[in-house]
């Protein structure tokens, strides 16, 4: 077995390295915020339809990842709007389009021909698949998402908290659900490679979750999210490298045990 | 919302001024021309049986909701009006603590990082509020009590002229809501700026207006100027004790509940309507 130390001399892996912790900061972010929201599930309908850009970019030669970005922030903004617009409540918008999106990438995937290996990887997460162009396009979302979560950190927490309160406060409600949209859809796009499709959310819910078990005060329990995040990524990574496993669901497998671990402190707090 | 910066009356100027206001929702009818006033540095309160469309007016007050008809003037700014909603609806796992939740209205390096003035500022209101106890305590792990306090001192904290609170004692002991009146009372009578500053700044105004939507008629008669009785539509504004009529009381809540009291005495049975 080869030490972590000598693991990191191979490019592929510190490439993927770069990519984890990027998505270790940006997700555990966000997913306070989704997890407040009581937002899980459009994550998880945003995720999948990355599907489709995926697909859409393999069947006309684009590339394929920054086909599923725009595809992504395309189908996010179409779930607020018809969710603003009508009557629908938001798990009926989100369960109209987290299955057609599916249908529809499945649909466009029969079209290709062949085997597709690299679309597996897509579902599930390689290492193997991060080139130097997506560390580079991954740095750049994370710092937009993590900009402007941190730039706006306190309208978040207000529109968390109670949204018709920041109105009257002066926040332009509307305007920062959609902002927070294309965040949602941004970070799906930044964890895509090392995540894959099915298992994004998880990460983005998880360590949020776990955090909460952790934190006394909203600082802390930022702090918890990023640290839970960022092991769990750097951690799965090699975890799957030494066993040879997909990298997604090693990760959020680790970040799993971390959840589980959060009881522990809650329940030594309710007994004391 | 509408707001001209000047204006005419007489002094004490109005501060909010609805005119034949109207509210449907589809093809219900919540309001129909509702008109009243209220002035600056007054304790108004709204008051009505469950489902007047009370929170309904505050709501198209502050703009949440579209008026189909009529006008509202305020005259103030959305950062000069302190807003408390009846519930908040917030998960109660959210660990945000009172020192964070009133630093939240101030400035953003304070929230992260900590500011002297700041802090200084969160702990007087929350001492205005009586709620200092529970500055390091989760929001969603206070009582019902300590919360509608600490919501005050929230919607004190950047020094509102117009304090609108939508029936902050709902779903508090009797007790607590008497404090919660008391409370009040005593904002409007010492002001805001004096408990940030140690003293009043000179360009304030030292009374804050209150509109407060409120089940407690003995609240009512014991610390409001002015009253508004809706059931849908307006059924008096003025004086309690001049306009609360047994007519209007018994179109606002039926027959059964005309116990009240017609002079100004506080007596000790605590008659709840609604």
């Amino acid at each position: 077995m080869n030490t972590w130390v000598e693991l990191l001399q191979f490019p592929f892996l510190q490439r993927a390295l770069v990519v984890g912790i990027l998505i270790g900061l940006t997700t555990a972010v966000l997913g306070v915020f989704v997890t407040l929201r009581k937002m899980s599930f459009f994550s998880d309908a945003i995720s999948h339809s990355a599907l489709v850009g995926i697909a859409l970019g393999i069947l006309l030669h684009l590339n394929p990842f920054l086909a599923a970005v725009g595809f992504v922030v395309l189908i996010s903004l179409s779930m607020g709007f018809v969710t603003e617009r009508t009557k629908l409540s938001p798990d009926t918008v989100i369960g109209v389009f987290f299955s057609s999106s599916v249908a529809l990438g499945v649909l466009i995937i029969s079209l290709l021909k062949g085997y597709r290996a690299d679309l597996f990887a897509y579902l599930f997460g390689d290492i193997l698949a991060v080139s130097q162009t997506d560390v580079w396009m991954s740095l750049i979302l994370a710092a937009a998402v993590l900009g402007v979560m941190f730039w706006k950190g306190k309208a978040w927490i207000r529109l968390s908290l109670n949204p018709e309160m920041a109105q009257v406060d002066g926040l332009r409600v509307k305007i920062y659900d959609y902002i927070f949209l294309v965040i949602m859809a941004l970070t799906v796009a930044v964890a895509l490679k090392v995540i894959g499709i099915i298992l994004v959310s998880a990460l983005v819910i998880i360590p949020a979750a776990a955090a909460k078990g952790f934190a006394g005060n909203f600082r802390s329990l930022m702090l918890w999210s990023m640290l839970i995040s960022i092991i769990s990524a750097v951690a799965g990574l090699f975890l799957s490298f030494q066993f040879d496993t997909s990298s997604g669901p090693t990760i959020v497998l680790v970040a799993t045990v971390f959840f589980l671990l959060s009881f522990i402190p809650q329940y030594l707090r309710k007994s004391s | 919302m509408s707001s001209s910066q000047h204006s005419t009356a007489s002094c004490p100027t109005d501060i909010l001024k609805v005119s034949d206001l109207s509210v449907a929702f589809g093809d219900l009818q919540v309001l129909r021309d509702v008109s009243f006033a209220v002035k600056e540095g007054e304790f108004a309160v709204i008051i009505g049986p469950n489902g007047a469309g009370k929170s309904v007016l505050i709501k198209t007050v502050l703009g949440l909701i579209p008026a189909k008809s009529g006008r509202v003037d305020l005259q103030v700014d959305n950062q000069d009006i302190g807003y408390v909603p009846q519930r908040l609806h917030f998960d109660p796992s959210f660990p945000l603590t009172v020192r964070e939740l009133l630093l939240l209205k101030l400035p953003q390096a304070a929230f992260w990082w900590g500011r002297k003035t700041s802090e200084q500022r969160v702990k007087r209101m929350l001492e205005l509020t009586k709620s200092s106890k529970v500055i390091d305590r989760q929001i969603g792990k206070l009582s019902g009590g300590e919360l509608q306090r600490v919501l005050l001192a929230y919607a004190l904290v950047n020094q509102p002229k117009l304090l609108i609170l939508d029936e902050p004692a709902a779903g508090v002991d009797v007790v607590g809501e008497q404090t919660f009146y008391e409370l009040i009372d005593l904002v409007r009578h010492t002001g805001v700026t004096k408990h940030i500053h140690g003293q009043a700044k000179p360009h304030q105004p030292e009374h804050v207006t209150v509109i407060m939507i409120s089940h407690d008629l003995d609240a009512v008669y014991k610390y409001a100027d002015n009253v508004i009785c809706i059931n849908r539509q307006l059924l008096c504004s003025g004086i309690p004790n001049k306009v609360l009529t047994p007519t209007v009381l018994a179109k606002a809540y039926g027959r059964h509940k005309d116990v009240f009291h017609h002079d100004h005495q506080y007596h000790q049975e605590h008659e709840h309507v609604g």
